[in-house]
């Protein structure tokens, strides 16, 4: 059985050009008599010889139009111009065609670069939500004979600038407030804050005496 | 694009001239010879068009493209060779340039025109109806297994069969040794004959 496969693989390889040469009569009369001693008894050239004449048969019967073409010269050279225009014209109607591996790729590539986006969109909004208020710093200091004031006093970086220029001990609430600076002028001293908001950063807390009446 | 004129009343009855000789004079100032050599080799070059196009629009566009072409080059022919074969040398380069042009396109025969041809069914019997539809059905197949080919092998069968050219003639026009036409014409049946295969019987 494997004896016979081997033969006849060998019988391919070396008898399908013969074979075509055979049919188109293009071998020598010594060729052409040696591939009609072998096609007697070999049933896979045979088969063989039979397809390349049913293809040459169907060729035969291959049927061509009649051409519409009309019986013309040429008198006139087309313009650069025009040349041009039916160029880009049909460059205009060819598709372009891609790979499809890499049209994959490409989608592929699309889609993680949308959804990274989405989901660094959605991480920088998760970190505003979490954001915690600022938090200022308050402690209640108890002083047991004195009336203990809790003041919380924002300080303002350049409101400090103008203190130490100045040499004066200004009150850290900005100069620029009218009503930190009431405040500051009274013997009473308010339990709430002045001024505007500041961040955390810059708060601390002072205990402040209230003076004595 | 072109612009084209009939001439058919300007051509001289010289039908007997050498195609070398109305180059000649073609040369020397006598452009209207030019359509003998048109209607010498049109039906060829169409057949050979049609055969690599499979559609008769697209065939007639290129067999008009090769003449237009020859007659643009007609003043490289030196006479080296027979004007035959340099004209068929320029018809196949044409031909192999413009199937490498279209390969982007996916052409399917389905959407042809070619293969939907009008019958009056109703007009004709019943045995003429089967065999028209059954003879279209062969033509389609016939194409379809053609164009599945590669230009370069499509090409040398289409010289072999439809043509009839010997192995030496299509060795000369694609400039190859006549082995490697041999064993290339080899390869194109044995793909063909699978494809057209189912036709046994039929034919």
């Amino acid at each position: 059985m494997l004896a016979q496969t081997i033969a006849q693989l060998r019988c391919g390889m070396r008898m399908d050009r013969r074979l075509s040469a055979y049919l188109d009569h293009e071998l020598s009369d010594a060729d052409a008599a040696k591939v009609s001693q072998h096609l007697m008894g070999c049933s896979r050239c045979q088969k063989k010889l039979e397809q390349i004449s049913i293809l040459q048969r169907a060729l035969g019967q291959f049927e061509i139009p009649v051409s519409r073409g009309q019986w013309t010269s040429v008198v006139a050279q087309p313009s650069r111009s025009l040349q041009f225009d039916s160029r880009l014209r049909r460059l205009c109607a060819q598709r372009i065609s891609v790979p499809l591996p890499l049209a994959a790729g490409l989608v592929l590539v699309l889609c993680a670069g949308l959804v990274f986006s989405f989901a660094r969109e959605e991480r920088n909004r998760s970190a505003v939500t979490q954001l915690s208020p600022p938090q200022v710093e308050t402690k209640i200091v108890e002083v047991p004979v004195e009336r203990v004031v809790v003041r919380t006093v924002y300080r303002d970086p350049t409101d400090q600038k103008t203190e130490r220029r100045s040499g004066k001990n200004v009150s850290p609430v900005g100069p620029r407030s009218n009503l930190a600076q009431k405040h500051r002028n009274s013997s009473e001293w308010s339990t709430r804050t002045m001024g505007t908001f500041r961040p955390a950063s810059s708060a601390n807390i002072r205990v402040v005496k209230e003076p004595e009446q | 694009m072109y612009v084209l004129t009939e001439l058919a009343n300007s051509v001289p009855d010289e039908d007997e001239l050498p195609d070398e000789a109305i180059v000649a004079r073609i040369g020397s100032g006598e452009k209207a010879l030019f359509t003998l050599l048109y209607n010498r080799y049109r039906a060829r070059t169409f057949a050979l068009a049609y055969g690599m196009t499979g559609q008769r629009e697209q065939a007639d566009d290129l067999a008009q493209e090769i003449f237009l072409r020859a007659y643009q080059q007609l003043s490289t022919f030196q006479g080296k060779s027979k004007f035959s074969t340099w004209f068929y040398r320029l018809a196949l380069n044409h031909c192999l340039n413009y199937c490498r042009q279209e390969r982007g396109r996916k052409r399917t025969l389905s959407s042809s025109t070619e293969a939907q041809q009008p019958m009056l069914i109703e007009l004709r019997p019943a045995e003429e109806v089967h065999e028209a539809l059954l003879r279209q059905e062969i033509q389609q197949q016939i194409r379809i297994a053609l164009l599945s080919l590669k230009p370069q092998l499509r090409l040398l069968l289409l010289l072999k069969e439809i043509e009839g050219l010997s192995y030496e003639e299509i060795a000369e026009r694609l400039e190859c040794s006549p082995g490697t036409v041999a064993s290339r014409l080899s390869r194109a049946r044995k793909l063909l004959a699978r494809k057209l295969e189912s036709l046994k019987g039929k034919i």
